[in-house]
């Protein structure tokens, strides 16, 4: 027992050993390091992590962060040099030789200059930190593409290469191979003490490196080459004044420094035809950040949500002047996630270079804004008349007249005040986001440089910790908020919870997490807020507080309590089944002309998106007004949900297309569970198939934050039975997290790949062998390289070999991402277009000025890349099932208020493929894959989900293979793929379709000299899945159209067809009932990076034509829609003695007539070289003088060539 | 929705931008409307050019057309209705075109940037109108090389005695009439005359060349 006086000494000698321990701490340095990884142990790990020995590592004691080497990128981006990795230091970290322990699940970060990526040539240690200083990893590169279509516009706006004498040229992509004139380097640093990465990015116009001029010549600094004054004699001839001689022969001449305007002249050329003022224009200068699905993007002042106030954003600012760009503002962008880590990237108020947002005000071009006075200056006065102007003067007229007042243009459009650091968010597509904050300058000399700071910051999970950062770093005032959540049935303390701070703004404008505790602590400059507590399902009411500069808050906070339900789901056998449950609300009648997202949740608080039913608002009628209020699925049979109490509420449960689906009504009270048990009945048979799904996406992929198992369970759920993982270029194996769920017996899987590229389209890979260490697993880079090469990779990478692997082209014509589409497939033939023929004036400017270019998409000689040499198209893919045929006319316009006045007029014939001038308006995959059959290509057609997330649509698309068996476990690789290679295969949403010719079944080929064949359909379908029609294609054309009326469930159809020739035949049947709420409507619709490009383009005038209410949807209810491989048939018995029993029926040749494609009889031999279709339309422009001749007849040639055809 | 939104922008935008377009071209077309008088005026001789892009060039197609009436028509129709179906044929088309060509012709000259040029091909043909009527024209078609501007002077020699040619010149995109040259200078017609040659600036206009690449607005 200690004394008192023993208490003091010990005490005393407590405190000593605290002064030395204090002063032995202080003894340790504590410092930033730079280094290149040179084991796998140094990297960072986790879910999204990329890095590799070779690349470059920051850390201190707060972060750690990865630089990729120079090279392509490992992430979803182009080249390297980015910020792959980033993660917290965490204990227990110490990687091994797979990779670190870390918890990285950022994607990637780049610098972009307008829509211009950089090229690193060198990445390299400028200061490893040894000094106690800053820790730098240096970059050096040049301006290169990130999406190849944008190539020439970067270049003429930002001037960055040697562009063609002949302006006009420089829009030429094809013709633009010029050296760079402006160089990059990105600046990487990281303090001892910092919780940031600071990112500076310097532009330098690095024209001074050029030689000077030879004696007697002088230098045009504006074209940056060297001059005289006349052409000088060369051999036999005289060069021009852009010539000199060199050895008897004119060659170009001599380059020397060059003062570079931005935009180039040509840049400005365009900006002036489009009613542009150059000297106003500035291009944006920020970063590409791809945040990753695994993190919900927080804007302060809007919230969660981004992608609503982006589309918010475009509407207010429509009216906004060019060119000042639409989009979001904000000042900065966090990233948030339950795994506790955070991200946020904000713009350093203290960069050199004027800020973007500030600088668009209305002052003239030429003219800055000066933001305490709001007056327009320009450094030098004007001479005017008799008199010199003031800075703040204009000459008119030999007047001096004062400019108005400046005002910021976005100010005047948003309402929002801006400031040095306002950020403008433009673009957000599929994972990325484009934030400008830094502007070029007009002009560039020799030499000079720009430079503008980016910090990102590392938090904690919530949105407070980076904002704790941010705060210090803008040096804003700050008061201290603490608080509590606790549960307001039960008072226990709610771990997890969001609580969110709202200020003067409609959206929170910061976010805490609460910890194991249910507390929360961080600061806010002072003001007026409110707190929420958002815990799913529910958001608490906001309660008031305010917040003092250095005092402190403490809040209180009661999370609202859920009621739950506990479901049990079991077959006939009574067997518990993987299964889904899905609960269904019904909105309020009176608020039935409102969107749910306008009452109903809230997405900038965080909460879930709610599906709606799609179906239109009727108040008298609940069944017309029903959402989806969550769904889960279950791996064992058994679910449990929270649902907001004393509501009434419909539980769905189903299994997929093969079984029935039961609905019970449930209202629960606070804080009490409801037991439901339910029996799901087996209604579809499908002897000898299994039901396949190609096409899967996890957290692996970029897009994707759903977990293996999540993905597993959700997939087994809908009664998928073969799971091909198919990430982002990235390989994944499904089978190991089948096996930990127990569900073998359900389900098989194989290895895949999607084979990722930004622009030459999406490619599937399986089976697979997914490679042990390798960061992607085996995924390979993809930049610049052609189609064969890419398929050549794919095939070296299967289980079974290259002759068992399928390569499949996903969504062919899916925009940008689309292979059919990008590589310009005819939707008429199949066929390729020839090369473009880009000598100028360009006759075909798609084809020259914004294609698609590089070694990816054409040879050297110019001639496409594209290859035939693929297995699979991916003919029904759930995300864009409403658009499997190319777009046609449908029987009525009733109800559709936008249509062309020309089309209303002069309809096309019901059933027509629509044209939009002289093109297909909407190519369908369907359509194109029956060109390829007619081609000969026998190409397999599946049908899949390309699910991203347990709840898009998972098992809405799959593909039935004949494999013989029902048994999973028999389902191996090998035999799937036997199966698919035999084509006896069915796609489909919903229906089972069955298909026999004279008894042969779906994939053979049939003989039958006599050409009279018996066809016979079987239909079977779910009690809850509608079939109506059924169609019969021969050589992609319609043969037949009959209805459907199922009969418990069944459906039989014969029918005894005459053929000529030989023959494909290709079954398809589908209903118009939507399959709500099992598969889920598609109301979002997708972001794509085409919308990305069109952020940019579409305030410049780019526009697409449209057939409007007859477009293809983006957004739509998933309705059943089955189709069979083909059945082949020859009738002729190999009349052309080739060796080939089926002769393929060839292209059909058509023609863009008005409004509809117009066929004709004639078609082309396989091999036979297609020619062109849709022949050019000579377009005249100006014609004055006298009155016309002949009416509209305007080219003298066509005159010529008519004159005297009348006469007597 | 995002990319409702954008639809939504396109369509306000585009809305406003097309009403003044429509406004200007209102405007514009006022001005080229020409007095009702040209129309009727029935004209003896007309040039008609087209100039064309084409291979990085230009290429600049001239017809020159005449209409004989009266006696000199009758010796013509009498001298090349060689099967007497009062009426020509191909071959006789040609032939009488042959036989009028240089008459046609007469001293026609262009000019491309100071330099008399020759045209690349030349073509003829005759028809008969009615039994008092026979027109002939000419198709000169010029070929300048690795150029999308010139200034071109249409003339004819000035001891020429016969009437004056009505004049009408056409551009095929990207090419445009020069400022000079414009509709302003043309709205009432142009006469081609000994004592008034015709000079146009010819060149590459861009909103014309982005409108056809897709890239402009209107």
């Amino acid at each position: 027992m200690l004394t008192f006086s023993s208490q003091k000494t010990h005490l005393r000698l407590g405190f000593i050993l605290f002064l030395l321990l204090a002063w032995g701490c202080e003894a340790v340095e504590v410092k930033a390091t730079a280094k290149r990884v040179s084991t796998r142990t140094e990297l960072i790990g986790g879910p999204s992590a990329l890095g590799e020995v070779g690349d470059f590592i920051l850390q201190n004691r707060f972060i750690r962060a990865i630089v990729q080497d120079k090279g392509f990128s490992r992430g979803f981006g182009v080249h390297g040099g980015s910020l792959i990795d980033i993660d917290r230091v965490r204990a227990a970290e110490q990687g091994d030789s797979s990779g670190g322990r870390g918890f990285d699940q950022f994607g990637e970060l780049f610098p972009i200059a307008f829509l211009q990526a950089l090229v690193p040539e060198r990445v390299e240690i400028v200061n490893d930190g040894s000094d106690g200083g800053e820790a730098q990893v240096r970059l050096f590169g040049s301006g290169g593409d990130f999406f190849s279509l944008t190539k020439a516009l970067n270049q003429a706006i930002l001037n960055s290469h040697e562009l063609p004498e002949y302006e006009l040229d420089a829009l030429n992509a094809n013709g633009l191979n010029g050296s760079p004139t402006v160089g990059y380097d990105v600046t990487y640093g990281l303090k001892p003490d910092s919780r940031y990465i600071r990112i500076t990015v310097r532009m330098t116009n690095i024209t001074d490196k050029r030689t000077s001029c030879p004696d007697g010549w002088t230098c045009d600094s504006a074209k940056g080459v060297c001059d005289r004054d006349a052409g000088v004699a060369c051999g036999d001839t005289t060069c021009d004044e852009s010539e000199h001689c060199v050895d008897g022969a004119c060659a170009a001449l001599p380059l020397c420094p060059q003062v570079l305007d931005i935009p180039s002249r040509a840049g400005k050329l365009a900006l002036s035809a489009l009613s542009v003022d150059a000297a106003q224009f500035q291009a944006p200068l920020g970063m590409v950040i791809l945040f990753g699905a695994g993190n919900d993007v927080f804007a302060p002042g809007v919230g969660y949500g981004v992608r609503f106030a982006l589309d918010d954003a475009y509407l207010t600012g429509a009216g906004l002047p060019f060119p000042a760009l639409p989009g979001l503002l904000t000042r900065g962008l966090v990233s948030t996630s339950r795994n506790g880590i955070s991200y946020g990237l904000f713009s350093d108020p203290k960069s050199k270079t004027p800020n973007f947002v500030q600088n668009r005000t209305t002052c003239p071009g030429g003219w800055t804004c000066n933001f305490e006075s709001k007056a327009c200056e320009r450094f030098e006065g004007e001479e005017c008349g008799d008199s010199t102007c003031k800075a703040t003067e204009q000459c008119k007229e030999d007047q001096c007249v004062e400019i108005p007042p400046c005002e910021n243009l976005y100010e005047q459009a948003y309402g929002r005040p801006v400031g040095p650091d306002s950020m403008l968010v433009p673009f957000l597509a599929s994972a990325f986001t484009g934030v400008f904050y830094a502007q070029t300058p007009d002009r560039f000399e020799a030499g000079a440089s720009i430079e503008y700071t980016t910090l990102f910051v590392v938090g904690d999970g919530d949105a407070a910790s980076v904002m704790d950062v941010a705060y210090e770093l803008q040096e804003k005032e700050t008061g201290l908020l603490a608080g509590r959540v606790t549960d307001g049935f039960t008072a226990s303390p709610v771990a997890g919870a969001s609580v969110l701070i709202y200020g003067d703004e409609d959206g929170p404008v910061n976010q805490f997490f609460t910890d194991e505790t249910g507390r929360f602590k961080g600061t806010l400059p002072p003001g007026q807020y409110t707190a929420r507590v958002q815990h799913e399902p529910l958001l608490s009411d906001p309660v008031p507080f305010e917040l003092v500069a250095g005092e402190s808050e403490f809040l209180l906070l009661a999370a609202p309590t859920a009621g739950r339900v506990a479901v049990t789901v079991r077959d006939q056998t009574g067997r518990l089944l993987p299964a889904k449950v899905t609960v269904v609300g019904i909105t309020d009648a009176d608020k039935a002309m409102l969107h749910p997202r306008q009452y109903l949740f809230d997405v900038h608080a965080g909460e879930h998106w709610r599906t709606t039913d799609l179906v239109p608002d009727d108040p008298d009628k609940p069944e017309t007004r029903q959402y989806i209020e969550t769904s889960d699925y279950t791996d064992n049979g058994r679910v449990v949900l929270d649902l907001a109490p004393n509501t009434d509420w419909y539980l769905y449960i189903s299994r997929g297309i093969e079984y029935s689906v039961e609905r019970i009504k449930v209202n629960v009270d606070v804080g009490q569970t409801q037991q439901v048990a339910v029996v799901l009945n087996r209604e579809v048979e499908t002897p000898g198939y299994i039901g396949a799904d190609f096409h899967l996406h996890a957290r692996p992929s970029l897009d994707s934050n759903l977990s293996l198992p999540d993905r597993v369970r959700s997939v087994v759920g809908e009664g998928v039975e073969v799971l091909v993982s198919t990430d982002h270029n990235f390989v994944t194996d499904y089978q190991p997290t089948i096996t930990d769920l127990g569900l073998q017996n359900w389900a098989n899987s194989m290895v895949g790949l999607e084979l990722t590229t930004l622009e030459s389209g999406h490619f599937n890979g399986y089976p697979l062998i997914r490679e042990v260490g390798a960061m992607t697993k085996g995924a390979f880079e993809w930049s610049l390289q052609p189609p064969d090469t890419i398929f050549d990779t794919i095939r070296g990478m299967g289980e079974l070999g290259p002759d068992q692997t399928i390569v499949q082209i996903n969504h062919p014509r899916d925009t940008i991402l689309g292979y059919f589409e990008q590589y310009g497939v005819d939707p008429l033939t199949g066929g390729l277009p020839e090369p473009p023929d880009c000598t100028l004036p360009l006759t075909d400017p798609t084809g020259c000025i914004i294609p698609p270019n590089g070694s990816a998409f054409r040879t050297a000689d110019g001639l496409s890349t594209f290859s035939y040499n693929f297995n699979a198209i991916e003919v029904l893919n759930a995300s864009v099932a409403g658009r499997i045929h190319h777009a046609r006319m449908p029987a009525t316009l009733d109800g559709l208020n936008d249509v062309p006045e020309d089309l209303r007029n002069n309809p096309p014939e019901v059933g027509a493929i629509l044209c939009d001038g002289d093109s297909i308006a909407h190519a369908g995959t369907a359509d194109d894959w029956f060109n390829m059959l007619n081609l000969g290509h026998r190409y397999i057609g599946t049908g899949t989900s390309d699910s991203h997330d347990a709840e898009d649509h998972p098992g809405a698309g799959r593909t039935f293979v004949y494999i013989g068996s029902d048994d999973p476990g028999e389902a191996t690789s090998r035999v799937v793929i036997d199966g698919l290679q035999s084509r006896r295969a069915i796609m489909t949403t919903g229906p089972f379709l069955e298909m026999t010719i004279n008894d042969a079944h779906i994939g053979s080929t049939v003989s039958s000299p006599g050409g009279e064949v018996t066809l016979k359909i079987k239909v079977q379908a779910a009690s809850w899945v509608d079939v109506d029609e059924g169609i019969i294609w021969i050589n992609g054309q319609e043969h037949s159209r009959f209805p459907i009326q199922l009969n418990e469930g069944r459906f039989r159809y014969v029918e005894t067809i005459r053929l000529p020739k030989d023959s494909w035949v290709v079954a398809e049947v589908r209903g118009d009932k939507s399959m709500f709420p099992v598969y889920r409507p598609v109301d979002l619709p997708p972001v794509l990076i085409a919308d990305a490009i069109a952020s940019f383009a579409d305030v410049l005038g780019f526009n697409e034509a449209a057939l409007g209410d007859l477009q293809p949807k983006l957004i739509g209810q998933h309705k059943p829609v089955a189709l069979t491989n083909p059945i082949w048939i020859d009738i002729d018995g190999d009349a052309d003695n080739d060796g080939s029993v089926f002769e393929a029926p060839g292209p059909r040749a058509g023609r863009c007539e008005g409004f509809q494609v117009v066929y004709e009889k004639h078609r082309y031999l396989p091999g036979e070289p297609i020619p062109s279709l849709i022949p050019q339309k000579p377009t005249l422009t100006t014609s004055f003088g006298l009155p016309r001749f002949k009416g509209d007849i305007l080219d003298v040639r066509t005159v010529f060539e008519q004159f005297g055809r009348h006469a007597h | 929705m995002y990319a409702r939104s954008l639809s939504s922008l396109d369509a306000t935008r585009i809305d406003r931008i097309m009403r003044l377009i429509g406004l200007l071209l209102l405007v514009f077309s006022s001005i080229l409307v020409e007095p009702v008088s040209a129309h009727k005026a029935r004209t003896a001789r007309k040039v008609m050019a087209t100039i064309s892009p084409e291979l990085g060039g230009l290429r600049v197609d001239v017809i020159l057309w005449q209409h004989l009436a009266g006696v000199r028509s009758k010796r013509v129709l009498a001298q090349f209705d060689l099967d007497g179906s009062k009426s020509f044929d191909k071959t006789e088309a040609l032939l009488a075109g042959n036989q009028l060509s240089a008459e046609t012709i007469g001293t026609f000259v262009m000019v491309a940037n100071g330099r008399a040029l020759k045209p690349k091909t030349a073509r003829s043909k005759a028809a008969r109108v009615d039994a008092q009527t026979v027109e002939s024209m000419v198709l000169l078609s010029y070929y300048m090389p690795k150029t999308l501007s010139a200034n071109l002077v249409f003339k004819l020699h000035r001891d020429d005695k016969r009437h004056a040619r009505a004049f009408e010149v056409t551009t095929k995109m990207p090419l445009v009439l020069g400022s000079k040259t414009g509709p302003k200078s043309m709205r009432s017609g142009l006469k081609l005359t000994p004592q008034k040659p015709i000079g146009i600036q010819v060149e590459v206009d861009p909103v014309i060349w982005l409108r056809q690449l897709g890239l402009y607005p209107f």
